[in-house]
């Protein structure tokens, strides 16, 4: 409002209405009470302006106090003025007015519809969509969100390589059309993106546990499943009608929850196979992180920025607690580690796989997952049998890259990860094409990215400037979680609403 | 970004197609409220006017005077006295033209509507809609129209009497009248 305010340069115009006569009308002494000024048009035409008048007694001179002006209107004298009425041609009472400019009207009404948005992001600006490149597959109109690259690489120190397993519409033909946006008030900065393919084993899938593949076969969906919401069966069966999120701990952002799921015995090896994504709650606590360095913001990411990657600061406590669900499994003797569920993102739903010992009790699989309370949005959780020992996977390299709709060399270039990084700022998109030879036509397919993004900054943070709040993030991430929670717990539940609707669309 | 689409142009033409300019009031008729001013504000030049002429030329300037015979107007180069006769239409200028303005406002609503998200594809063209319009409005309201012999028109002039005889006293282009600062 406050831009149509100064574009438009206010809500009303100065008109000046005017009544003419002759000076030796009557109309002059009736003149003055709605007519705060008259103006004595001269008969050489000159001008005098008046501001208060009377006439005398024999009625045949005006005075009064104003400006006369000749007739190029150059100021000729201020002050009290006498004029004859024998030498008026003309007498004019002037009544300012103020006329409403309609057009401002309906501008407003557009704006405060439009703004109705912007304040949500603006109020609320840590709720407003942000993480790294999102991936797309399928057709227009008919795209399927699959991926999101290297949501941890908050800075050039933090570049790293990020594989997510893609879902993508089958049966596959000889090549496959990713798109890669930035939807978000962003700056990527892509080093490379290529598939991994790994050949299905027959009726089974491949995942990915850390930086090996496992072709599985058979998958028992769990008997039972209790969080700290209680009964989470419904939503973490495969069939993807539901997902699991519990509410963050009310005053501890890092308090812990324990998911406990039953599974049928399986008749060979296994591993617990997740499907998940994080909720906003890393991400507001990143934003907020951003908030506090508030002007100092862009000083502590350019340094982060040169720093080897030896030597970026470890965000160990950070990922143990917003990056990471830990798998216990109920073994012979007792609950052991077996693994873990590494991802950040809000956006996509990343799978993977954890192996479980091979010494089992029998009877039921019990395993467990320590996760921090309202972190993780749980969908599907299910027993696959191992259908063979890790397998390596074939790099496919992408064979085209369209922008705009027409082909883009050097960003194919890039993304091979010759030359300089492709960058990318909000609302840019690319179609990425990559061949699939005929072996790999029913191949489970991974995306490899690797590159980092930079977080813009928002106005409405610079005002949480607080230097001494943002060192303590770093150092006792448990205190500032517990400082946060206050904050998230007012946003937590209409969060997601604002983030979804925020996001900056493009066609590529 | 979102361009404009067929069926957006489509309107804005039509919307365009609305704008049509108003026949001159009097300037004794109300436009607005009353409101306040002080002396120093009060107008002492003739209004700005557009003068069509039959034979297709323009003519704009300050309207120095208008009778039943002639329209003088102070246009940039000289004092150019018109006949009647050959005049089609006189555009008055009664209210500061902000369509420029709305123009502005309606390209930078249109920007900022990157910061809704996916609810660009709906602000996005409720902007450029309501734009056209709004400047419809600020194009329609900013002038108003009259022949030559309209008895409205002296009233607009620097010297409503008519020309003062003897004005102006050179060959040379008289002063562009501001609005002297007088306070």
């Amino acid at each position: 409002m406050a831009v149509l305010a100064v574009t438009l340069g206010g809500c009303t115009d100065r008109y000046w209405q005017a009544r003419l006569f002759k000076p030796d009308t009557p109309e002059l002494k009736q003149a003055g009470p709605e007519a705060p000024f008259l103006k004595a048009h001269g008969k050489d035409g000159s001008l005098a302006v008046l501001q208060s008048w009377s006439l005398d007694a024999d009625g045949g001179r005006l005075s009064g106090q104003g400006f006369r002006f000749d007739a190029d209107r150059k100021l000729l004298s201020r002050g009290p003025i006498e004029l004859p009425l024998a030498d008026l041609a003309l007498l004019e009472t002037n009544r300012p007015e103020s006329v409403y400019r309609s057009e401002v009207a309906v501008l407003g009404v557009v704006t405060g519809a439009t703004l109705a948005v912007a304040i949500l992001c603006a109020t609320n600006p840590k709720a407003c969509f942000g993480s790294c490149p999102t991936f797309y597959a399928g057709s227009p109109g008919d795209e399927r969100l699959i991926a999101e690259g290297f949501s941890a690489s908050i800075a050039r120190a933090f570049e790293a390589t990020d594989v997510d397993s893609i879902d993508v519409p089958r049966p596959l033909g000889d090549a496959i059309e990713l798109t890669m946006r930035n939807e978000a008030l962003e700056t990527h900065y892509v080093r490379s993106a290529r598939l991994l393919a790994v050949p299905r084993p027959p009726g089974g899938r491949v995942y990915r546990a850390g930086d090996q593949y496992f072709p599985t076969g058979r998958e028992l969906a769990p008997l039972r499943c209790r969080g700290a919401e209680g009964d989470c069966l419904a939503d973490v069966l495969a069939d993807g009608s539901g997902e699991y999120l519990s509410h963050a701990g009310v005053a501890d952002l890092a308090e812990q929850e324990l998911i406990e799921l039953a599974f049928p015995a399986p008749s060979r090896g296994s591993g617990l196979v997740i499907r998940a994504r994080n909720s906003l709650l890393n991400t507001f606590v990143f934003y907020q992180g951003l908030a506090w360095l508030g002007g100092k913001a862009g000083e502590t990411m350019a340094r982060l920025e040169t720093m080897p990657p030896d030597q970026a600061p470890a965000f160990t406590g950070w990922e143990r607690i917003l990056a990471r669900a830990e798998v216990e499994v109920w073994t012979r003797s007792g609950w052991t580690i077996a693994g873990s569920f590494g991802e950040i993102g809000p956006i996509a739903r990343e799978t993977q796989l954890v192996p479980l010992p091979a010494d089992l009790p029998p009877g039921e699989v019990k395993v467990r997952l320590q996760l921090t309370r309202g972190n993780w949005k749980l969908d599907r959780v299910s027993l696959a049998e191992l259908a063979g020992p890790a397998v390596e996977p074939t790099a496919v390299q992408a064979f085209e890259v369209r922008r705009q709709g027409a082909a883009d060399a050097v960003a194919l270039s890039r993304l091979h990860g010759q030359g300089p990084r492709l960058v990318s700022v909000p609302g840019d998109a690319w179609t990425i094409r990559f061949p699939l030879p005929a072996g790999l036509r029913d191949a489970e397919l991974f995306l490899e990215s690797r590159g980092y993004y930079i977080e813009w900054m928002r106005e409405q943070w610079l005002v949480e400037e607080d230097p001494s709040a943002a060192v303590a993030l770093l150092r006792d991430p448990a205190a500032s979680l517990r400082h946060l929670a206050p904050a998230w717990k007012q946003m937590e539940a209409g969060v997601e609403e604002i983030f979804w609707g925020s996001r900056m669309g493009a066609t590529p | 970004m979102i361009g404009p689409r067929p069926s957006f142009l489509l309107l804005a033409a039509a919307l365009g197609g609305c704008a049509h300019q108003r026949p001159l009031l009097p300037r004794e008729e109300a436009r607005g409220g009353a409101t306040a001013a002080s002396i120093e504000e009060v107008p002492t030049c003739g209004h700005q006017v557009t003068v069509s002429l039959k034979n297709q030329q323009v003519v704009e300037g300050e309207l120095i005077a208008a009778d039943a015979t002639a329209l003088h107007v102070l246009d940039a180069d000289r004092l150019a006295s018109i006949a009647a006769a050959e005049i089609d239409r006189v555009t008055v200028r009664v209210l500061p033209n902000s369509s420029g303005s709305v123009a502005g406002a309606m390209v930078l609503g249109t920007i900022s509507t990157v910061s809704n998200g996916y609810f660009l594809v709906f602000t996005a063209p409720l902007w450029i809609i309501s734009g056209i319009a709004a400047w419809n409005v600020a194009s329609t309201r900013s002038s108003e129209v009259a022949t030559p012999a309209d008895p409205a028109l002296p009233a607009y002039a620097r010297f409503p009497q008519g020309m003062p005889p003897g004005w102006p006293p050179t060959s040379a282009r008289p002063p562009t009248c501001l609005q002297v600062p007088v306070g």
